[in-house]
């Protein structure tokens, strides 16, 4: 038996930062994804970070520009901000995590900050042109 | 409307930093930065002339600003080393931690930021009189986030409770407060959203502390320049940020 889906209503209301991981060498996203769990229990604890609801979707890492698109509640960005500048190191190399943006949907991160711009709809867009 | 942003505290390998001069810059832009100030500790004059060549070296974008961050003794050594310095740089601080250093800084409005007035305390190292004359001499209280990002568990709790108690005070008696990287290499440097997200934690709201970045760093560097180019005159006070 599934649950059914929460109405709108109900859901929370989600944004999406955008980060880009700076460091010399190439990142993993597991590790990137492992920093980040430790980073947010360290500084806000199990109660605090189960707040922030985070996600992190593997198919929005892009490995060549190590870009990464985390998923968090409305009221938790702050937080999440505070939990990426924490970290300083990932499996033993530095890092610095900087957020090139925050967005309400998945669209608008791909369009703004991970230079995918979506032309599914390109012919009729021209066609009303 | 786009915002700069200002880290007026990164160290480079002139005094207790690792990088060069270039690096730093190279860094600042990577994080969007509008201006950094180089603070070093410095004994002489000879290694001021050599970090101003460095900067004047370096091509970019951002505003490079050049200051001294004075670790004194006692209160005339204090004295001695802002008399010294205040004329030649851009940017003068105090290295803070002792309770009679703190008093002396805020008292001295040649002072234009005292750094981790709580660094190794047990305390917070300001009280309400020492806000109050904060405020009033225009003497900007530090968050520094080297020292944030440094510390683990038990002392990183004191540490932001600290920060926590001298945001309030300076809250409720208007002194200027920063939030500044305080970096000693280039990984520990951050961009102003991210620096801005310890004064967030510390109690400012959102927008408060996106200014502890912005408009409250812009309006020190503005009134610095002021007095450095004789337009702003002791005994003139400028309101507001």
């Amino acid at each position: 038996m599934k649950l059914n889906t929460l109405p709108p209503s109900l859901r929370d209301n989600q944004r999406y930062i955008v980060f880009e991981i700076i460091s010399k060498k190439d990142v993993r996203l597991d590790n990137v994804v492992n920093a980040i769990w430790s980073a947010s229990l360290q500084l806000f604890g199990e109660v605090g970070t189960s707040k922030f609801k985070m996600w992190v979707p593997s198919q929005l890492f892009d490995a060549g520009r190590k870009k990464a698109v985390i998923k968090t509640t409305h009221d938790s960005v702050e937080e999440v901000r505070a939990v990426l500048a924490s970290i300083m190191e990932i499996e033993g190399e530095s890092v610095i995590f900087y957020v090139h943006g925050v967005t309400g949907t998945i669209k608008s991160a791909k369009n703004k900050f991970m230079g995918q711009v979506d032309l599914s709809n390109f012919g009729s867009m021209r066609e009303k042109a | 409307m786009f915002r700069k942003y200002y880290d007026l505290h990164v160290a480079t390998k002139y005094s207790y930093g690792v990088d060069s001069v270039e690096n730093v810059v190279k860094y600042a832009e990577k994080l969007g930065l509008d201006t950094i100030v180089v603070l070093d500790r410095m004994d002489s004059l000879d290694v001021l002339g050599e970090i101003k060549k460095d900067v004047k070296a370096v091509k970019s974008d951002i505003n490079v600003l050049v200051g001294v961050e004075i670790k004194a003794e006692n209160q005339g050594d204090l004295n001695r080393q802002i008399n010294r310095f205040r004329d030649n740089v851009d940017i003068l601080a105090v290295w803070g931690g002792d309770f009679e250093i703190n008093r002396s800084a805020v008292e001295n409005p040649r002072v234009d930021i005292l750094t981790h007035p709580e660094l190794k305390r047990k305390d917070s190292g300001m009280d309400q009189v020492m806000m109050k004359l904060a405020a009033e001499n225009n003497v900007a209280v530090e968050l520094n986030f080297r020292e944030y990002l440094h510390s683990y568990r038990k002392i990183r709790s004191y540490v932001l409770s600290h920060m926590r108690r001298n945001v309030m005070l300076a809250r409720k008696y208007g002194a200027h407060v920063i939030v500044a990287s305080g970096a000693e290499s280039v990984w520990d440097m951050r961009a102003g959203r991210e620096l801005a997200s310890l004064a967030y934690m510390c109690g400012f709201d959102r927008e408060r502390a996106v200014k502890t970045v912005s408009e409250v760093p812009a309006f020190i560097v503005k009134r610095t320049a002021e007095v450095k180019n004789h337009t702003l005159k002791n005994g003139v006070k400028v309101i507001g940020v």
